[in-house]
């Protein structure tokens, strides 16, 4: 791989410009289901069927006026939304989308992820400490709390597929499912957990305690507007196509379908966002059938529900490694 | 989790539904069997300002509206105008009106348009 | 019942609380308000107070203008509330009462001597006082004294403007990590004038104005005043305008109970609920349009009688269609109410005592759900309330949870109600030959009714003019916000808009006065033009 194929994984396929791409018609898939499953008509007038609305949201945001409070770090207070925005990003230009390797690949890039992960939340957790407000404070708080109980599931979910597929990097899982099919067929109650700790990573209902508004109003993006809103919105947007980026990967089988291969990338890179439109459908759906849970409960539910799950997942894996 | 299936149900049930909600413009602006608004007829108006001196809102003016016959003398005549932002709509100035001037016609005001 | 002309009981300024007290122990013990009175050379307080299964005891006082009262609230834990209230609006300072250094409805920079409900006070001079340069009239938290409570608290603002209320208002929560330490209410952020207005106002025109203290339960309010005004006159309404009442009375408390209902699924983060509670909730609104002409201000209640009447092919599609939302809503708030997420978020949230709802005179659900049946349409029925079949649902636990529960029941209920009235409507005609527009003969009564949050007040008093003396309302929301205030204490942060809400505050009932509006004789008109001016700029 060379530098320009590195570059231009990074920044145009599928780096960033897929990526916020996506993250747009991600954001009209939700807002048009969840306002189907309340019996509303959701986005109509932007584009077809209301299509570009998203983006029409993004461009309003960015020329509204801005509003830093007193006292802002101004350093964290701009790079904040910046750094947001730019770690799922670069974080999708690793995920094998298609056939014809246009992803920066790398042995290790899988657990690169984890860092990646980490490294998206402590942006955000620097938005809010950038300004002193009780509700930026009470969301950070919220944000790192829920952060280090969910992390905590996602990685071992994670490390459960290594652990069976005996890879590092994404090539590796794309290659062992090749051969051995999608890793949901093994991992069912991996997958499970791994899509509850994305409703949580994504803070989506039941697990939007970061910013609770009718609690917090908007917790840690209380004080950002304008520009600094706009990319703080994408940059959710964007993560939300990482992280079904990352289920497809890992367990769905990534661009893996008939004729894989065959037809050329293209055709594989559109199994691949079917897939993950369908995911993100699903934890959209999921989300809108819940209310939010208390602060309190937090911890119990989503350990005291998921840990079992995944640790079951892991005697399996352990014996199928045995016998395989 | 009895009603964690009845949810998902409820849900399926919503989307095949269809929305109940209608896009912009809606149908006919005003039910049957709304108020809708007063309208005065000059014609018949008499100009006893009943209707201004009732009106819960004070949405009602007497405006100069030129001279009337009363036996043999002209006098200076006013006559009501509604202010529609102050109306509430409530359909007193009908009920009070002695010649029944006022009357509430089906339709309503829309602020947010023009072409509806 | 449920209305009468006031006997008043007197008394001496300093016997007060024992009179009070030798009340209490006769069985009335319900302070429903205390209403202020300028009587010229001193104020007059009259202290209503109601027995538990029926009638209403007035208690009367005259103190000297600027002078001193002793508090009740030794007897009355509520009484405080009502006591700021008056000294808000009449400047008589309460000894005793320890809240009397600050304002309950008006703003902290409102001028200390033109007390706003004094018949001299002039309205352009207070509006001169509060533009005076130098006069600023924000208010913050009480930031200062954080660190008797912990060194780790921090003073959340909770409102005025916050996505969790649908009104303004303000709470300052102490909070420490998640927990509550304590919470600080101040109200009055949507005062109106309403009551000195109505001074200024013929009757009928005061039914009008008396709806639009509220945009929920505004039939009640209108429905209150005219049973007051009605007694005043000796006037009985028709058999069927009586009925009619009824009818839009109970749509109304099932449209605002419903939406309470959706809204608890909002404030929960279960917009989902919220929305398929309101689409249920849709053809309520229908009906009320259908009976009264309008979704919200019905304004159907006129002095001696109805403005609508309701004939046979109305009344047939009203059967009809409660029938149809019965089986929507029974079949809804099942769902919701056997899901385990909901009962987890509202089961033991901002749970209190009987003691503390009887102590703090809450009235409404709020006082059923800990068992105490005390609803006005049974304790003293008024309109056709006497000739139906109703239980009251009564809840067990004091807590979100019962709450739910009672509210869910008393919309079965109406909705029997309703069916009940639609097979039983009697003949007649209830509309009055022409609008009242007389005077009202000197007296003074008083009306109360079981609004959908509770027990509301109206009082009236008649100098024989065309408009009234005065007029006092105290709504539900006043009577119970004290309690989520105390109910918020050692909960979390997660649970403060469901807790704040399960009294189903309405605050802009709950403040009423401002003068600086009232009587300016100054206002800018918007023509429609205008409109459409200001729409395009933005």
């Amino acid at each position: 791989m060379d530098g320009a194929t590195a570059v231009f994984a990074a920044l145009v396929f599928p780096g960033l410009l897929f990526t916020f791409l996506m993250g747009l018609f991600f954001e009209y898939v939700e807002r048009k289901l969840v306002a189907r499953v309340q019996r509303r008509i959701g986005p109509l007038y932007a584009g077809p069927g209301g299509v570009l609305q998203p983006l029409y949201d993004f461009v309003k945001l960015l020329v509204k006026e801005e509003l830093p409070p007193e006292g802002v770090d101004r350093l964290y207070y701009w790079l904040a939304p910046l750094l947001a925005a730019a770690a799922p990003a670069y974080g999708m230009a690793f995920i094998p989308v298609s056939s014809f390797r246009l992803s920066i690949d790398t042995p290790y890039d899988y657990v690169f992820t984890l860092f990646l992960f980490s490294f998206a939340v402590f942006a955000t957790a620097a938005a809010g400490y950038a300004v002193y407000s009780p509700y930026t404070a009470m969301g950070v708080g919220r944000l790192v709390v829920q952060y280090s109980v969910y992390e905590a599931i996602f990685a071992s979910t994670l490390a459960l597929a290594s652990l069976q597929t005996g890879a590092t990097s994404f090539r590796g899982l794309i290659e062992y499912q090749a051969l051995h099919g999608p890793l949901a067929l093994y991992q069912p109650l991996g997958l499970a957990a791994a899509v509850v700790a994305l409703l949580a990573k994504l803070e989506k209902t039941p697990f939007d305690l970061p910013h609770a508004k009718q609690e917090i109003v908007a917790g840690w993006m209380t004080e950002y507007s304008g520009r600094g809103l706009a990319f703080l919105h994408i940059a959710k947007d964007m993560s939300a196509v990482w992280g079904s980026a990352l289920i497809v990967a890992v367990y769905l089988g990534g661009p893996l379908g008939p004729l894989y291969g065959a037809l050329g990338g293209l055709v594989d890179a559109a199994w691949f966002v079917a897939k993950m439109v369908a995911v993100y459908a699903a934890v959209a759906f999921i989300s809108s059938l819940a209310g939010r849970v208390r602060v309190r409960g937090l911890a119990e539910k989503i350990w005291g529900a998921l840990l079992p799950l995944v640790f079951v997942q892991f005697l399996v894996v352990v014996a199928l490694r045995w016998l395989v | 989790m009895r009603g964690a299936l009845a949810l998902l149900v409820d849900a399926f049930k919503a989307i095949l539904e269809g929305p109940v909600t209608r896009p912009y413009p809606p149908g006919p602006a005003v039910e049957e069997e709304a108020r809708g608004m007063p309208v005065v007829d000059w014609e018949k108006c008499v100009g006893c300002s009943l209707c201004a001196r009732s009106c819960p809102a004070g949405a009602i003016e007497m405006v100069p509206a030129g001279k009337m016959r009363v036996g043999k003398r002209e006098v200076p005549v006013r006559k009501p105008r509604i202010d529609y932002m102050h109306c509430i709509y409530c359909g007193l100035c009908a009920e009070v009106c002695p010649r029944g001037a006022i009357t509430m016609a089906k339709k309503c005001l829309l602020i947010a348009g023009e072409n509806i | 019942m449920g209305a009468g002309k006031i006997e008043r009981i007197e008394a001496e300024p300093r016997e007060l609380p024992a009179a009070l007290s030798r009340l209490r122990g006769e069985g009335y013990s319900h302070l429903i308000t205390i209403t202020g009175l300028d009587e010229g050379d001193s104020i007059g307080l009259i202290y209503h107070l109601a027995r538990p299964g029926g009638g209403v005891a007035h208690l009367h006082a005259s103190v000297a203008k600027g002078g001193e009262a002793p508090s009740a609230i030794g007897v009355f834990r509520g009484a405080y509330i009502y006591e700021m209230e008056v000294h808000d609006m009449f400047g008589l300072r309460f000894s005793g009462n320890p809240h009397m250094g600050r304002r309950l409805l008006l703003p902290d920079c409102y001028p200390e001597d033109e007390p706003p409900l004094l018949k001299d006070t002039d309205p352009g001079r207070v509006r001169e006082k509060l533009f005076a340069p130098g006069t600023v009239c924000l208010q913050g938290p009480p930031v200062s004294g954080l660190s008797r409570y912990s060194p780790e608290s921090i003073a959340v603002p909770f409102g005025p403007y916050h996505p969790a209320f649908k009104e303004p208002e303000h709470f300052t929560l102490i909070v420490e990590g998640e927990r509550i330490l304590d919470a600080i209410p101040r109200i009055g952020f949507v005062h109106r004038g309403v009551e000195k207005a109505a001074e200024q106002r013929s009757y009928l025109r005061d039914i009008f104005l008396l709806e639009r203290i509220c945009g929920i339960c505004s039939m009640h309010h209108g429905l209150t005043f005219t049973l007051a005004v009605e007694k005043l006159l000796g006037l009985e309404a028709p058999e069927r305008a009586e009925y009619i009442r009824t009818l839009v009375a109970e749509l109304e408390r099932i449209h605002s109970h419903t939406l309470w209902l959706g809204l608890v699924g909002y404030w929960m983060g279960f917009e989902t609920m919220f929305m398929w509670v309101l689409t249920v909730r849709e053809t309520i609104m229908d009906l009320i349009e259908l009976v009264s002409g309008n979704r919200v201000h019905k304004s159907i209640v006129t002095i001696g009688g109805v403005r609508r009447d309701v004939e046979g092919e109305k009344l047939r599609r009203v059967g009809e269609k409660i029938r149809g939302f019965e089986k929507e809503f029974s079949r809804l708030i099942g769902d919701i109410l056997s899901l385990d997420e909901f009962i987890e978020r509202t089961s033991g949230i901002g749970s209190y005592t009987a003691e503390d709802a009887r102590a703090l005179s809450t009235v409404g659900p709020v006082r059923r759900a800990v068992g105490d049946p005390y609803d006005i349409r049974k304790v003293e029925p008024y309109c056709a309330y006497g000739d139906l079949d109703f239980k009251v649902v009564t809840g067990d636990r004091g807590d979100v949870y019962s709450l739910v529960q009672v509210r869910a029941g008393e919309v079965l209920e109406s909705i029997h109600m309703v069916e009940q009235i639609v097979d039983h409507m009697p003949p007649g005609n209830p509309v009055p030959k022409r609008p009242f527009m007389g005077v009202v003969k000197p007296g003074e009564a008083y009306a109360r009714t079981e609004a959908p949050r509770g027990e509301l007040f109206h009082y009236v008093r008649s100098a024989g003019k065309h408009s009234p003396d005065r007029v006092k309302v105290r709504t539900p929301t006043l009577a119970n916000i004290m309690l989520a205030a105390h109910a918020l204490r050692g909960q979390t942060v997660s649970d403060v808009p469901l807790v704040i809400t399960m009294i189903d505050p309405c605050f802009s009932c709950m403040d009423r006065v401002l003068v600086a509006d009232a009587g300016s004789g100054r206002r800018r008109i918007l023509t429609e033009a205008d409109f459409h001016r200001m729409r395009r700029r933005w």
